[in-house]
Parts: C-alpha cells; sequence; structure tokens
C-alpha cells in the first residue's frame, strides 16, 4: 500500500462542497462591515473526518483573498493547547493574537485580566475600520475550564465588538456560552457527510492530486459501494478508496478516527466502542452486559455502577458519547458508531457482532419482564435487535443462545 | 434534617455533580444563575437596547431573568456594555405605594451609585484611567448618592482586604472574575479617600440624576443604562393590590419614553397581574415596547431541570434518567414538570424532593426509582 498519511493536508484542488456554509460566513462578513449584521458567530459541529478543520481552512483562503486589507483574521486550534494549563493556553492565545494582529509583542499584563485589557484598548486603536474574523477550531472537545476562561478573556469580549466575526468549529457537547453573541445569538450549524456525487468528486480530485492514493476505480457504483460503508463521512471515504478490503479499511478508518485519543487511553476507547456500538443508547446499567458479550472469556458480572461509569467517562471525555435525551440514554456519535458497527459486521463470521446483538436482546427482553412501568420501552428495544439480526440472515430463536444479565452491582452493593 | 443533606450530598458527590444545581431557590443568590438560561423567547425580550416589560407571577421566574440581565453587563474588561441599574423601590419597605417622580429619581441615583461602587471597586482601572477632574466627579456622585458616607464602605473593604463586605451590603448576586489584589484595592480606596467629601453640598434628586447619568455616559462611557424595576411583590401593599403595584412606578414609567431617546431604557419585571392595569394606564409606553408574559409549559419547565443538570455535572448529563435504574420512565423531568404548579420555585422544590427521598431510602445509594418519585410526590403535596 502507498505509504500515505491521513488525513490528507489541506489543498484548495482537493477542497471540495460546502457552498452553503461558505456563502453563510461571507454574507456575515460583508454585513458587518456595513454595520448590519444580526448575528456575527457561527459554530460547525461534525464529526471527526467531516471537513470542520478544512472548511476553516478554506474560509481562510477565501475571505482573506476577497477582504484583503478590510479583515483581520486570526487563526486557532485548540487542539495544540491539550496539554497546557488553561491559563497558559489563553495567555498563548492573548500572546499570538497581539502580535500576529495588533503587531506588537513584549510584556502586556501580569494576568489575564490585564492582558485582555490591554489587547482590546489596542484592538479598537489598530482596528481602524477594519472587521476581525477570528476562526476557533477543535473548541467543543477542549475541556470547561478552558473554555470559561476563554470566553471570559478573549472570545467573549471580542464577540460584543461589532465588527468582530467568530466562527468555531467543534465536536461533542456544546457549551453554555454565557456571552449571548457566542451562544443563543449564534448560528449553529452542523456539517453534513457527503453524498454519492459529492463523494465521487472528492475522490476524482484526490486522483488528480496523487494517483496512487485511490485504488478503485471510479464510477457511480463503486462509489455507492464505499458510500455504503463510508456514510459519506470525506476521511473515511479516503481511507476507503486506499484499500479495496472493506474490514481493513474499516480498521483503519477507526485508526484514525481514535488518533486523537491518548496513546494510553485508545485500546480501552476501541473496546468500549466496539462493545456498545449496536446499542441505540446506553448507561451504565448495559456496560457490563455488552462487555461480557464482547469479551467471552471475561466476566463483568461483578462490576457496579463505579466502574461502569469509568467507561461512559472515558468516551464522554473524548466526545465519542454525550447524553441524548430523546433516546434517554448516552449516545456514540453517528460516524464511529457506524464505523464500528459495519466493521465488526463486514467480518466474515460477524461472531463479535451476532454476539453484542444478542446480548442487548436478552438484556431488554428481561427488563421488558421485570419493569412493568417501562415495559413498551424495553419491548421495543428488544424488538430493534431481533429485527437487526433478521435483517443480516440471523433469526433471533437460532442464533441467540442464551445469555446471562449480570445485575449491576450498586456503589452501596444494592 | 443532617442526615438527608449528607446523604444526598454524598449521593451527589457519586455522580459527579460540582455543586447542587437545586439550590439555592432564591435566583438572586444563586452564583450559577447565569449559566442556566432557558426561555430565549422572555430572554430576547429583556436583552437589547429598547424598553421591555416582563411578567409573571411570585416564584415565577422575574428575578431570574433580571439578575441574569444584569450578569451580562459585565461581560469583558471594558464599559462598552449597559449598565445596569438593580431598582427595588426602597420605599415599599417603608409602607408607601404612591411615589413621586422625584423618589424615584432618588432611589435610582441611590441604586446607581452602589451599582458604580462595586463595578469601579472591581475594575479600578476605569477610575485609574481617568483625569483628575472626572476621578472628582466620581468621589461626587458617591457622596451625593450612597446611603453612607463613602469613607464608612471602603474602610470595610480595607481593613478585609476584600470586597466581600461591599458586595455583600450592596448586591450578593455581583461576582465577576478577577477581583483586585490587596495593593489595587488599597490604591482605589485611597484615590477617592484624597477627595474632600461634597456630602454637605448634595443637591436635589433631578441635579443628582441628570449627575449620575452624565458620569456613566459621558465620562465612563457605558453605552446605555438599564433601569431593572423589580420587587413590586415583595411587599403585601403591592403584592396583592396590582393597581397599587402598577401606581407605585408610575410616575417613573411616565419618562420611560423620553429617557430612552437619552440612552436610557427602563426594563420592568412586574407581577403578572398588573399587565392589563399598566398596558392601560400606559398604553403609549406598552406599544413602543417589548411586552412578555412568562408561560411555564411542562417542556420549559423540564429544560428549567435539564439545564441545571447540565452545568451542574460540567456537560456530563442533563436529565434524571441518566442516574435512574430501567424502571423508570423515560423523560422523568417532563413527567415531573406535569405534576408540578406552573412556577420554576416550585419545579426545584420538587426535583431535589426526589433525590431526597432517593437518599433517605437509600442512605446515598445509587440510581432514581419510581418509588423514590411516588414519595416525593406524597410529601410534596402534603
Amino acid at each position: 500500500m502507498a505509504n500515505i498519511q491521513l488525513p490528507l493536508t489541506y489543498s484548495n484542488e482537493l477542497f471540495v462542497a460546502r457552498e452553503e456554509e461558505i456563502k453563510i460566513v461571507m454574507d456575515i462578513i460583508g454585513e458587518t462591515r456595513s454595520g448590519q449584521a444580526q448575528k456575527r458567530t457561527v459554530t460547525f459541529i461534525g464529526e471527526r473526518g467531516i471537513g470542520k478543520s478544512w472548511l476553516l481552512r478554506r474560509l481562510y483562503e477565501v475571505i482573506g483573498q476577497k477582504f484583503k486589507e478590510n479583515v483581520m483574521i486570526f487563526t486557532f486550534d485548540l487542539e495544540q493547547y491539550a496539554a497546557e494549563t488553561p491559563t497558559s493556553a489563553v495567555a498563548d492565545i492573548l500572546t499570538r493574537f497581539r502580535r500576529e494582529v495588533i503587531g506588537l509583542q513584549g510584556n502586556f499584563g501580569a494576568s489575564l485580566a490585564e492582558m485582555n485589557r490591554t489587547v482590546i484598548d489596542e484592538l479598537h486603536t489598530r482596528l481602524d475600520s477594519r472587521s476581525l474574523l477570528i476562526l476557533a477550531d477543535s473548541v467543543y472537545e477542549s475541556g470547561w475550564e478552558l473554555l470559561g476562561m476563554l470566553e471570559e478573556y478573549f472570545l467573549g469580549p471580542l464577540a460584543i465588538e461589532p465588527r468582530t466575526v467568530i466562527i468555531m468549529a467543534g465536536r461533542g457537547r456544546a457549551y453554555p456560552w454565557r456571552t449571548p453573541e457566542l451562544g443563543t445569538r449564534a448560528i449553529f450549524r452542523s456539517l453534513e457527510p457527503f453524498d454519492t456525487d459529492t463523494t465521487l468528486e472528492q475522490l476524482e480530485r484526490i486522483t488528480v492530486h496523487d494517483k496512487q492514493h485511490v485504488r478503485m476505480e471510479l464510477n457511480q457504483q463503486s462509489v455507492e459501494r464505499l458510500w455504503n460503508y463510508s456514510k459519506g463521512n470525506p476521511l473515511v471515504n479516503s481511507r476507503l478508496a486506499m484499500d479495496p478490503n472493506p474490514e481493513q479499511a474499516l480498521d483503519e478508518a477507526i485508526k484514525d478516527m481514535l488518533s486523537i485519543v491518548e496513546p494510553r487511553d485508545r485500546d480501552d476507547v476501541r473496546r468500549y466502542l466496539e462493545a456498545l456500538c449496536v446499542l441505540q443508547s446506553f448507561k451504565e446499567d448495559r456496560i457490563p452486559q455488552m462487555l461480557t458479550a464482547y469479551e467471552p472469556g471475561q466476566d463483568y458480572s461483578a462490576w457496579g455502577y463505579a466502574e461502569s461509569r469509568k467507561v461512559r467517562e472515558l468516551l464522554t471525555r473524548y466526545a465519542f458519547a454525550r447524553w441524548d435525551e430523546d433516546k434517554n440514554g448516552y449516545v456514540i456519535s453517528d460516524t464511529p458508531r457506524e464505523q464500528v458497527e459495519l466493521y465488526l459486521k463486514s467480518k466474515r463470521d460477524k461472531t463479535e457482532w451476532k454476539n453484542l446483538q444478542c446480548a442487548a436482546y436478552a438484556l431488554y427482553s428481561q427488563w421488558a419482564q421485570k419493569y412493568q412501568r417501562a415495559q413498551r420501552l424495553w419491548l421495543d428495544e428488544a424488538q430493534y435487535h431481533a429485527s437487526q439480526l433478521e435483517g443480516a440472515g440471523f433469526p433471533v430463536e437460532e442464533v441467540c443462545l442464551r445469555h446471562e444479565q449480570p445485575a449491576v452491582q450498586s456503589a452501596s452493593g444494592d | 434534617m443532617k442526615d438527608v443533606n449528607l446523604a444526598l450530598q454524598t449521593w451527589l458527590d457519586q455522580w459527579g455533580f460540582r455543586f447542587d444545581p437545586f439550590l439555592p431557590l432564591d435566583a438572586s443568590l444563586d452564583p450559577h444563575l447565569s449559566e442556566y438560561r432557558v426561555d430565549h423567547d422572555t430572554f430576547e425580550a429583556v436583552w437589547g437596547d429598547w424598553m421591555s416589560f416582563v411578567f409573571a407571577p411570585p416564584g415565577g421566574g422575574k428575578t431570574a431573568f433580571r439578575v441574569n440581565a444584569a450578569q451580562l453587563c459585565w461581560i469583558g474588561q471594558g464599559t462598552n456594555r449597559p449598565f445596569p441599574i438593580t431598582y427595588l423601590p426602597s420605599h415599599l419597605d417603608q409602607g408607601g405605594t404612591e411615589f413621586s417622580w422625584f423618589d424615584h429619581l432618588a432611589g435610582l441615583s441611590g441604586a446607581a451609585a452602589r451599582q458604580l461602587l462595586l463595578a469601579l471597586a472591581y475594575r479600578p482601572h476605569w477610575l485609574f484611567n481617568l483625569d483628575v477632574s472626572d476621578q472628582r466627579q466620581v468621589r461626587q456622585a458617591f457622596d451625593w448618592n450612597l446611603p453612607g458616607p463613602l469613607p464608612y464602605y471602603l474602610a470595610q473593604c480595607q481593613s478585609n482586604a476584600s470586597l466581600h463586605p461591599l458586595s455583600e451590603a450592596f448586591d450578593p448576586t455581583f461576582q465577576l472574575a478577577d477581583p483586585p489584589d490587596a495593593a489595587t484595592l488599597g490604591r482605589f480606596c485611597d484615590l477617592l479617600l484624597a477627595f474632600p467629601s461634597s456630602r454637605n453640598t448634595r443637591p436635589g434628586p433631578a441635579e443628582r440624576w441628570q449627575h449620575l447619568t452624565g458620569l456613566l455616559l459621558d465620562i465612563l462611557k457605558f453605552e446605555f443604562l438599564y433601569a431593572l424595576i423589580d420587587g413590586l411583590d415583595a411587599v403585601l401593599e403591592t403584592g396583592a393590590d396590582p393597581q397599587a403595584a402598577v401606581n407605585s412606578v408610575s410616575a417613573l414609567l411616565d419618562h420611560a419614553a423620553e429617557w430612552s431617546r437619552q440612552r436610557i431604557y427602563v426594563k420592568g419585571f412586574f407581577p403578572s397581574d398588573t399587565r392589563a392595569i399598566f398596558e392601560t394606564r400606559h398604553r403609549d409606553l406598552a406599544l413602543i415596547s417589548r411586552l412578555v408574559t412568562i408561560q411555564w409549559t411542562p417542556v420549559l419547565l423540564a429544560e428549567i431541570v435539564r439545564k441545571r443538570l447540565d452545568i451542574a455535572t460540567d456537560g456530563a448529563f442533563n436529565s434524571l434518567n441518566a442516574v435512574g435504574s430501567p424502571a423508570l420512565p423515560t423523560n422523568v423531568e417532563l413527567e415531573l414538570a406535569q405534576l408540578a404548579p406552573p412556577l420554576p420555585r416550585e419545579m426545584l422544590v420538587l426535583t431535589r424532593e426526589v433525590l431526597k427521598a432517593h437518599a433517605v431510602r437509600t442512605n446515598g445509594g445509587s440510581v432514581l426509582e419510581p418509588e423514590d418519585i411516588d414519595l416525593a410526590l406524597a410529601l410534596y403535596r402534603r
């Protein structure tokens, strides 16, 4: 296989789609310059690999070209500050901003508050009649302590400046900004996966850029087959185009997705994603059952809520899962969930996938009998898993052996 | 009671709560209030450079919106924001209900001076950056409008090396990041104390108000002034008599339209039973203002609980179902909201009863069960 690094490095020639998103931002810049902008913050939300960082980069190029000297642009990526303390990270961002936008260096404050005051005062002088564009990446993946400080000393004061436009990108749970301009009066937009036509265009451009990357014939049918695995995630598209073997390609795609996880946690996150991927939602009470089904040689029946909570916290910490009030549980984000489940299903015998579906079916069937007040809910869940098995050609009565359902021990031993 | 609270705290700690999100019940004492914002329609009516009037019954969220609006004025380190004047007509405490325009000017000036002293104490650079003659104007505004001598308040701050006495005395909800260190606080106090007192030359209410608004808008350069009027249902005379409530502020409201042309916007937070009287008595004002009556639907009440869970757990979850057994019905908050009176305070009380019931039943054990809800409802309705 060609030694190609993913994700691909941004290039204007490789960029496709997102015309609507670009137009939204360009319109806001125009309105800001004429003093008519009602909303000056846009947040793009989406899974890893959906193209958030590429979109920010594209905006940087396009706006820089169109507005030239009339818009000052500052970019930062919070992922680069993951190892720093929040205070140090915000101080660094303020220092960079002062250097790159205002053009000044040297000591400008002993505290974040003082640094912020200096920067805002200097900005008023420097900005003149120009507008300011902030492009901030990896926002929602960051801890709330950092975001709180960032709002207090950088984004909040800038957001209230009438000629500032702020574009943020992130995945995971939205941060509850206090500043209305960042929160309730901002535009939130999910980046959608590519459809098959856009996928084809993406891969064609990659081929022009590097013939060795795409190892498949590009036509509507082949792209539709690829799309059935990738679901249109651009990063996964490019991964699957490199390797015609779905199991291998999906395995590598999952590794791409997990590259943001600290190495010491990566194996565990993978295990937990695979163990829980068949569930529409989960809570701590389902985790021991699913882990036991995923690792038949292990017994998690003695796990209490405390142990199960660590699994949930690990997945939510890396923004692979979040609480969903409609699903009444934690949900694994769409792309990782789809990729992981497809990976398990792409294996020749599908044993792991069948075991997991059966475990879920057995658990929910038992709950439907035990919890009368919520019986309908658990019957529906059990039926979902039965239909998943039957849809794949595995009748429940034939494939599902009796599963033991370990009762989750409470922390107090109830 | 002590055991219940301990068991509840144990349970909250177990599930990763940073604090108890259902206390305090008094919005004006809640340090996390600005993080909980729900009901964006009402918020959009309140927050902006226009006159607005929010109507709700006691416990219906008026104070929460008022406090939230005031807190939003303090974003950033500059004065390019509105300046909030929280006006709880103090004359109501003295048993009166009919007040003149000058009574209100005096009350508003006092409220503004207290707010300004707090603001400048937290942001002393605003004072340091003024020239001497403008600093003298600030001293004069305090001498003319604070309820007691300025040295008295500053002495408490200096002896405590903290702004806590000032916040406690004037406004416990006033909490800004980065209070000044002891040296800066000392410098702030010394600067103000260096000017001679003007208390003996105190003019009438109209002149004091004009001086103060000029100081805020033209010298300190706040963009606008928001006069946030609240507290009409805090005393019996106006709380039980909506006509008296409207009458008590009518002299002020008669000038609201004129003020809006001077960058001063009146924002009222009034009892719901005053709306019809207000719209009749101040018809022209009502036509040019944004009016909203807060309607607490079960969906919104459930959202209050969810928002608090979200903030208290740093985003880990926003539903009691996350800490409930499989036996719990889905959407527990909505079920509770449909049983609670349509008031945020009552929703918080009921929700906390569920947690207390669980804590008592299990001595701080793990997951909520349907019997916790049943027991809480029984206790709540008693």
